[in-house]
């Protein structure tokens, strides 16, 4: 993979703000269907996650044969005044922004001598401010220039791409393996490091595994299995129905003041919100913690919830789940298991790129970030707003529903609510 | 920090915008965006954008799409948004009474035919529906087709579908009152206040002209704001062009022999059109280049964007959704008085 091995370069590269170009050929006819499918992925709505372009079709006016436009920064003769005003990052000038190149390379790329030598173009010397990641979707992917050759290939799984139609299952296998591989690779590239890293070595991801033991094991089971097996994640899960307990909590902060990410899937059955350290252990991991550099500068980390109920099983909500995400467990879908992972993995990924965008900001006294969707349980956490000081509050997004605002500000009258992109 | 409390700030908000409409003129055509390194997922982020803050300073929107569900079908999109802002206790404008959180659907004949009873009655909280039929567009009786039997007269239903359009398209501009059976007080549907215009088709049109001359057109006679987003490409862009970067390739795209050799179906319109129908699209392509060229020593001015003139200019060129989205929202401050319009 090409990546920076040397650990204070990388966490230096990940200071800059990354945003995706999904670059394919003009007769690929699949490309457009995978480039929308990865955006809906990295940009799951509300303006979350980072910003993502495609580059596929020629420029307005420019040859029909022609390469699409330049990416921002990209010397490429005959380009000229229409970089000013061509799509670009939202959140600053480009100069502060990391480049992820995400080709997907199908037969036609391959043959085209402009957009091969293009490509080759592209691939820096110094990944801090582009890195390129080839997508193999064709057997002939890897007959590009050398330069493209040398680098790690996402080689998404299921058949070969020919004759296949975009609403049909093969279409979903593959897209399915590939979100997963662009997943892991952009948690690579966007997680923070550990402090303890040594060269080269990926960012560590902690994944708790919270369940009631009384409603049985199977999902728990199966999404650990999971993680054994198919990830290089860590993966803590009681088997013996022992709480992760109160050193839970410094698990968390630990795993901040190293750079590390913890995760959390609670697997929601009909007796989890009625097992009193379930719900401690929910909670604990819903308390946002500090940037180790910046206290104003608020944390959380992604959980997610698995809808584990029975039939016409009858439980309660539980508060501190707040907006949390849910996905319904079907014990009948062998790949249910992939999905959640990768889910929150990326959910992990958003997280971590909201704190870096974050960190970017200067803070006032009477102001402070965080890097989720703000909900009463989890802003009661902060102490401004508990204590109802007048506060102002960033969040990421473009803003949330009027609803929702009247709800946050019903509890914290003297907060006011701002979103990262309203701020900019 | 205002020390207005939650309710006074929503309320100050909202009437800034009094209910008035600010309509939507945009389409999506893949290929524009697509040269452009976006894609429909821009598109809506664009549109989220800029209503989204409109209606939270109290405006209403008007979007004339249809209700076929598809991805690229706004008027759902926009329904969705209007419906994450629905308040009860606001519901309405204290001073004018007119309902806020809400979206013009106007619609021509024989377009909201298809339209049925179930759709209105599930949108009725956020959306009105306006029809515009053969009788408002001046449809002398005899050449009307009956509701029950559109498929009948094809040539003659065309020529009537695209003058019921043209029509609408002017009435938009207007306050349109709507008589309803006897006891029940005449509704008023206030009228266009600005419009925001992007992409647009410019070939296959079923219309006298492409849409979105049209409706740039109305907005222009009418001195109501028009912010063009000319950077997606589209007719659009051939407005905003032929305003900023006068070439004879662009005015030819603004006379009907340009359009007529574009598109088949306007010759086809026109042969089966009486003289003073056709007088009528004739002056209709001449007021638009009279309007357009009024524009170009001072665009800001002829289009009422409440910008600079060289905010106008990036705002009609750029492909930048964060710049034009920002542009839109700073010229409608200054344009509608909209002090508290913000993301």
């Amino acid at each position: 993979m090409d990546t920076v091995t040397d650990p204070q370069a990388a966490q230096q590269t990940r200071q800059l703000i990354p945003e995706v170009y999904i670059l394919w050929h003009r007769k690929f006819p699949l490309g457009h269907a995978l480039a929308s499918r990865i955006f809906r992925w990295l940009r799951p709505g509300n303006g979350f996650g980072p910003d993502v372009f495609y580059r596929s079709l020629p420029a307005p006016g420019a040859d029909e044969n022609g390469l699409p436009p330049p990416l921002p920064h990209e010397n490429r003769p005959g380009t000229g005044s229409e970089k000013t005003l061509m799509a670009s990052s939202r959140w600053k000038g480009s100069d502060d922004n990391r480049q992820i190149v995400l080709a997907l390379v199908d037969e036609q790329l391959v043959a085209d001598y402009a957009w091969r030598h293009w490509l080759e173009s592209l691939v820096l010397p110094d990944t801090s401010t582009r890195i390129v990641l080839p997508v193999a979707l064709s057997p002939v992917a890897y007959n590009l220039p050398d330069k493209l050759r040398e680098l790690n290939f996402l080689r998404p799984g299921g058949p070969p791409l020919d004759g296949v139609k975009e609403d049909s299952d093969d279409f979903e296998t593959v897209v399915r393996s590939l979100l997963k591989q662009v997943t892991e690779v952009m948690c690579r590239e966007l997680l923070p490091l550990s402090t303890n890293a040594k060269a080269g070595s990926l960012p560590k991801v902690n994944v708790f595994l919270s369940h009631a033991k009384a409603d049985g094991l199977k999902p728990a089971r199966r999404l650990r299995d999971y993680i054994y097996s198919q990830t290089q994640l860590s993966a803590f899960f009681d088997e013996n129905d022992i709480a992760f307990g109160s050193a839970f909590g410094s698990v968390i902060t630990n795993s901040v003041k190293q750079g590390e990410t913890a995760a959390l899937i609670a697997v929601r059955s009909a007796h989890y919100s009625r097992r009193p350290w379930c719900r401690r252990e929910f909670s604990l991991f819903r308390n946002p913690v500090e940037a180790p550099t910046d206290s104003r500068n608020w944390r959380l980390f992604p959980a997610l919830i698995v809808e584990a109920m029975d039939g016409r099983e009858l439980s309660h909500g539980i508060p501190e789940m707040g907006n949390c995400p849910i996905i319904r467990w079907t014990e009948s879908d062998q790949t249910l298991e992939e999905l959640v992972i990768t889910t929150l993995i990326r959910d992990a990924m958003l997280a971590s790129f909201h704190s870096m965008f974050a960190s970017s900001f200067k803070l006032g006294k009477d102001e402070l970030a965080i890097n989720w969707l703000p909900d009463p349980t989890t802003l009661l956490q902060l102490a401004p707003l508990r204590e109802h000081q007048p506060c102002q509050v960033y969040y990421p997004g473009r803003g949330i529903p009027g609803q929702e605002l009247d709800v946050l500000q019903t509890f914290f009258p003297k907060a006011t609510f701002t979103a990262f992109e309203q701020r900019s | 920090m205002t020390a207005l409390t939650k309710e006074g700030l929503r309320r100050q908000r909202r009437a800034e915008g009094r209910g008035r409409i600010v309509a939507f003129s945009v389409s999506y055509e893949a290929e524009n965006l697509l040269r452009r390194g976006l894609g429909l997922e821009h598109l809506r982020d664009l549109m989220t954008r800029i209503a989204r803050p409109l209606l939270r300073s109290g405006l209403n929107l008007a979007y004339g799409g249809n209700w076929k569900k598809a991805d690229d079908n706004f008027t759902y999109f926009l329904l969705d948004l209007i419906n994450a802002e629905l308040d009860d206790r606001d519901g309405r404008d204290s001073v004018t009474g007119t309902k806020l959180d809400m979206l013009y659907n106007h619609s021509s004949w024989p377009n909201y035919l298809e339209i049925t009873p179930a759709i209105e009655a599930q949108w009725v909280r956020c959306c009105r529906i306006v029809r515009i039929d053969q009788e408002m567009a001046g449809i002398d009786k005899p050449e009307r087709i009956d509701d029950s039997r559109p498929s009948l007269r094809t040539s003659q239903r065309k020529l009537n579908a695209a003058r019921t359009a043209s029509a609408m398209r002017q009435l938009m501009m207007k306050e349109i009152p709507i008589t309803h059976p006897a006891g029940v007080k005449v509704e008023k549907i206030p009228p266009v206040e600005a419009r925001v215009a992007l992409g647009g088709k410019l070939t296959d049109y079923a219309g006298f002209m492409p849409g979105i001359f049209e409706e740039a057109l109305a907005t222009m006679q009418a001195g109501k704001p028009l912010y063009i987003l000319g950077g997606f490409g589209g007719a659009s862009e051939v407005l905003a062009k032929a305003i900023l970067e006068p070439d004879e390739k662009w005015d030819k795209l603004l006379t009907i022999e340009g359009q007529t050799k574009a598109n088949d179906k306007l010759a086809n319109l026109l042969t089966s059109a009486r003289a003073p129908v056709r007088q009528e699209v004739a002056r209709l392509y001449e007021d638009l280049r009279k309007k357009v060229a009024d524009a170009r020593p001072a665009p800001e001015v002829v289009l009422k964007t409440g910008l600079s003139r060289s905010q106008t200019c990036d705002l009609m060129l750029s492909s930048s959704i964060s710049l034009v989205t920002r542009l839109t929202r700073d010229g409608m401050k200054v344009s509608l008085n909209l002090p508290s319009l913000s993301p």
